[in-house]
């Protein structure tokens, strides 16, 4: 079809196609053929199971439940008992149930005395719903982009980016290179990308590239 | 696409569904846009093995070839919510895949530079005594000619040999003009032809 399609495409002679094709005899191996059939079958199961209409409502009523838990251990253990010192230089109180082992058990980097005010910031990553769907999402489906997580969830939601806690996951960070305006369009992308390159920002550059080539594979590539 | 989409489906299996229709590969990737796994494995029965050998040779370099080869079809399958049937899915798929490459060359700058490859050097020495005629000898020469090719006269080549694409679809796929692509294509072509010449005049 290609040839007789224009006169001018008959420039591979007999001789060269037939000893090219003679020994182009490669077959794709069988592992490989399983591994990629067995993506797309993934694929497409994860996406059902996202299509699942019963799905939604129940993650839904999962996630206010949790908040609503939470919330509530905020309330009760918020105001600090009179007769309790307060916690000096790193000291929690013996005896005292503390806030951190019960949201953020094991988490070292997190000191020991904060005040009910910060414990509730820090909570609050916790109780916002569109956090932890994100963060889990993530872990969950390692094969989507940040870009496109975003992107679905923002066409399902009507959630914003700038809706999500700053410090929720590294996610957010990387959401902020490009915006989502940029991103819904493959040339706006790139030159975004170019003129993080422009602006030396090369690493960001390089991830910002990384969603693109995932979101536009057939998209021109950028020399980065 | 949504009349493909929206289309009654008889009660087959999508697979024989495909097969007994005879389904365009642009229709077959709707449908697995559409959630037909099966309809994905009959679109990658007809292109898997022109891809790898695309990759074969396009980057004489088996594991790469392995890799960049994978990482074609998963990224066609992770972005399938945004394929439109604009184009022939073939200059689709070889346009993913030659971004590929190329994005493989450019983290790997060393890799892009021509491999020097003496043609004698590719002689098979493991093989058996009977392979050693006139044919394999004019095969080795041709794919020893193929790999010392310029990346873009090698990609021009394979495009149009394994992906039977035009020269405007190779225009298209490689991000080059019509006149560029066929210069290359006509470059490689006599490079080849000189490497089989000088094969039967050895001979």
């Amino acid at each position: 079809m290609n040839e007789s399609s224009r006169p001018d495409d008959r420039i591979v002679d007999d001789a060269v196609r037939r000893a090219y094709r003679d020994g182009a005899t490669e077959t794709a191996p069988e592992r490989l053929n399983r591994r990629v059939l067995a993506e797309a079958e993934y694929a497409v199961a994860l996406r059902k199971g996202r299509r699942w209409p019963a799905f939604r409502p129940l993650a839904w009523a999962a996630t206010i439940g949790l908040s609503l838990v939470l919330v509530m251990q905020v309330t009760t253990l918020g105001p600090e008992p009179p007769d309790v010192p307060e916690a000096q230089d790193g000291d929690a109180p013996a005896g005292l149930p503390s806030i951190e082992a019960l949201t953020d058990r094991g988490d070292e980097s997190v000191p020991a005395a904060i005040s009910p005010a910060e414990k509730r910031e820090r909570l609050a990553p916790s109780g916002t719903m569109s956090a932890p769907a994100a963060g889990s999402r993530h872990s969950e489906d390692t094969r989507e982009t940040a870009a496109a997580v975003a992107e679905e969830e923002f066409a399902t939601n009507g959630m914003s980016r700038q809706s999500a806690p700053a410090s929720s996951d590294a996610a957010a960070a990387i959401l902020a290179f490009c915006d989502d305006e940029q991103r819904r369009d493959p040339a706006s992308w790139r030159q975004c990308i170019v003129e993080l390159l422009e602006a030396k920002q090369r690493e960001r550059a390089i991830i910002e590239y990384e969603l693109y080539r995932e979101a536009y594979p057939e998209a021109p590539p950028i020399d980065l | 696409m949504s009349a493909t989409a929206a289309s009654p489906l008889p009660d087959l299996e999508p697979l024989t569904y495909a097969r007994s229709m005879k389904l365009d590969d642009s229709a077959l990737m709707l449908r697995f846009k559409d959630g037909d796994a099966r309809a994905f494995e009959e679109l990658y029965r007809r292109h898997n093995d022109a891809l790898y050998r695309y990759f074969l040779r396009l980057g004489g370099d088996a594991v790469a070839a392995e890799d960049l080869y994978q990482e074609a079809w998963s990224k066609i399958i992770r972005a399938r919510s945004r394929y439109r049937p604009t184009a022939k899915f073939t200059t689709y798929l070889y346009r993913v895949a030659h971004n590929c490459f190329i994005d493989h060359v450019r983290r790997n700058r060393r890799y892009a530079s021509g491999i020097d490859v003496d043609p004698d050097s590719q002689a098979g020495h493991e093989e058996s005594p009977e392979s050693r005629t006139e044919t394999s000898l004019a095969r080795r020469r041709l794919e020893a000619a193929l790999d010392a090719l310029p990346d873009e006269q090698r990609d021009a080549f394979l495009l149009h040999e394994e992906a039977n694409l035009t020269i405007d679809e190779i225009a298209f796929v490689t991000d080059s003009n019509r006149e560029a692509t066929k210069s290359r294509l006509r470059y490689a072509v006599r490079k080849l032809k000189s490497a089989l010449n000088d094969c039967q005049d050895t001979s």
